[in-house]
């Protein structure tokens, strides 16, 4: 892998996860960004499966440390969706808006699916409202969120490969 | 292109850390908590905690907005609940006032709230949300605790219109508080603020009047009864008749701040109203006694028959307004037509039907 590649990666993956912390709190509402999940799963497409189960693991640990309750779900379900990513990253092209956003919605979707099922914090009642309206509607403004970084900055988040030098 | 065996071993091994990752995930989660909680400690302190750290500062400073925008709420709140203070003082004062009119009238009048419909008169009118079923009918003299303000022109069973003394046709014979000076008081038409001033007219010219001079009605007349404060002289005015004065008077009350008014029946219009507007000691004392009166249940009572009755009148008035809303597009059944037709008339002191003393006041 080129190291300029590398590095572009893990820049990308360094600014969103720092935009986690510092710009999600300051933007508040009822429908959060997730910014660590767009910064999980742009860097699981630049990975391999295993690696990418490593990534999410580790940044679904940090947040589980955060947590008051429910240690390991959020690695649990991080771990799964960026392993999932990287082995669809054949099939959503990243560098095609349109995948891309799609990409994402199903991504952070399916994060919050596994994390709802998992940690059953979530009132049995509002279950299905969490699942089919909120999730929905974080995964949609998130994704929304991937597509503009990757107008903005295509250099860094997107994962058209440079052409292999030739001697 | 790589081998076989190479694509093999990378898939076992992603596969591999994909077990292993979720195994660990599925131990953290089966920990209890006194062994899980100081792993989580070990991470926020050492990897998390710059980030911990821009996290609780993001957080206060969207605190700060939201409660920047709490402040410009209360701020606004609070001005509001400032600017409608006075006014409530105000209409509370003159509800005070307005009991202790009552004690002193004791009986035959109508208490009954007074507002000015926009649109479909004129300033110098105000509709009454009483009428002729409780005996208000035409030439009802209308009063407040501060003087009179001006008679009933018409009188549905539920609601009347009154002219103020502003009106041009309104007309009441008067006279100085110590009967040494009759006259007609009229309103002053002039153009201008002195508009909403008042004129003694025809007063003797021997009759002379000193500034803050009390002019109260002088009976001589069927519509208003004798002793109602109609105001205070402020100057002589100048004018072409050397054989009377006329005086600029200064009305006791002002109708653009009515909420209240009191009618008097005629049975109080026969009775007389001597001294409850001229004894104003006797008149701040029944206030008082009103106010301070430890059995408050009346008080509280009449307020609150005034409060149902002015919700009432304000949805009649809403619905006045729709009318008025609708009126140019065709003829509203409920909606009254102008009142000042001929706008110089001059309508005497008494009405038609009662005996005038002939050939006092005109």
């Amino acid at each position: 892998m080129n190291p300029w590649n590398v590095l572009r990666g893990v820049a990308g993956f360094l600014v969103l996860v720092a935009a986690h912390f510092s710009l999600r709190p300051l933007l508040g509402g009822p429908v959060p960004i997730d910014f660590l999940c767009l910064a999980v799963l742009f860097a699981a497409v630049r990975v391999r499966p295993g690696a990418a189960a490593v990534i999410g693991f580790l940044s679904g640990l940090g947040i589980d440390s955060v947590a008051l309750q429910g240690f390991g779900t959020s690695a649990l379900a991080f771990t799964i969706v960026a392993f999932g990513a990287s082995w669809l990253k054949a099939v959503f092209f990243a560098d095609n808006l349109g995948l891309t956003a799609l990409f994402v919605f199903l991504g952070k979707w399916a994060f919050d699916v596994v994390y709802v099922l998992i940690s059953g914090g979530v009132p049995d009642g509002q279950v299905l409202v969490q699942l089919l309206l909120w999730s929905p509607l974080a995964a949609a403004l998130t994704a929304v969120v991937g597509v503009a970084l990757l107008l903005l900055a295509r250099p860094v988040f997107g994962t058209r490969r440079t052409p292999p030098h030739r001697r | 292109m790589p081998s076989r065996n190479a694509r093999g071993s990378s898939s076992r091994l992603d596969t591999g850390l994909l077990l292993a990752c979720c195994v660990l995930s599925v131990i953290a989660l089966v920990l209890p908590d006194r062994m899980g909680v100081p792993f989580a400690t070990i991470i926020r302190r050492t990897v998390l905690a710059p980030l911990l750290t821009v996290q609780g500062q993001s957080e206060t400073v969207r605190a700060a907005i939201t409660a920047r925008d709490d402040d410009l709420m209360i701020r606004g709140t609070a001005a509001a609940q400032a600017a409608t203070a006075p006014a409530l003082a105000a209409e509370n004062d003159a509800l005070r006032r307005m009991l202790g009119l009552a004690g002193r009238l004791r009986d035959g009048f109508v208490v009954a709230e007074a507002f000015h419909p926009a649109g479909l008169t004129d300033d110098f009118t105000i509709t009454i949300g009483v009428g002729s079923a409780v005996g208000v009918n035409a030439f009802t003299p209308v009063v407040t605790a501060d003087g009179l303000v001006g008679m009933v022109e018409t009188s549905d069973p539920a609601r009347s219109v009154a002219i103020t003394w502003a009106h041009p046709d309104f007309g009441v014979s008067a006279m100085s508080a110590d009967e040494s000076a009759f006259g007609i008081v009229k309103p002053h038409l002039v153009s201008g603020p002195e508009r909403y001033l008042l004129e003694l007219r025809g007063v003797p010219f021997r009759a002379s009047l000193d500034s803050g001079t009390l002019i109260v009605s002088s009976g001589l007349g069927a519509t208003y009864p004798r002793g109602i404060s109609i105001g205070t002289v402020i100057s002589e005015i100048p004018t072409t008749e050397r054989w009377a004065r006329t005086y600029l008077l200064k009305p006791s009350v002002l109708p653009s701040t009515l909420s209240a008014v009191v009618l008097l029946l005629p049975s109080r219009v026969a009775g007389g109203v001597s001294q409850v507007w001229t004894d104003v000691a006797s008149a701040d004392s029944a206030a008082r006694a009103i106010v301070a009166a430890s059995d408050s249940a009346a008080k509280v009572a009449a307020l609150e028959e005034l409060a149902a009755r002015r919700a009432v009148m304000r949805s009649a008035a809403d619905s006045a307004r729709a009318d008025s809303m609708l009126a140019p597009l065709g003829p509203a059944p409920t909606v009254q037509p102008p009142l000042i037709t001929p706008p110089i008339r001059v309508r005497p002191d008494t009405p038609p039907p009662r005996t005038v003393p002939p050939g006092v006041w005109e």
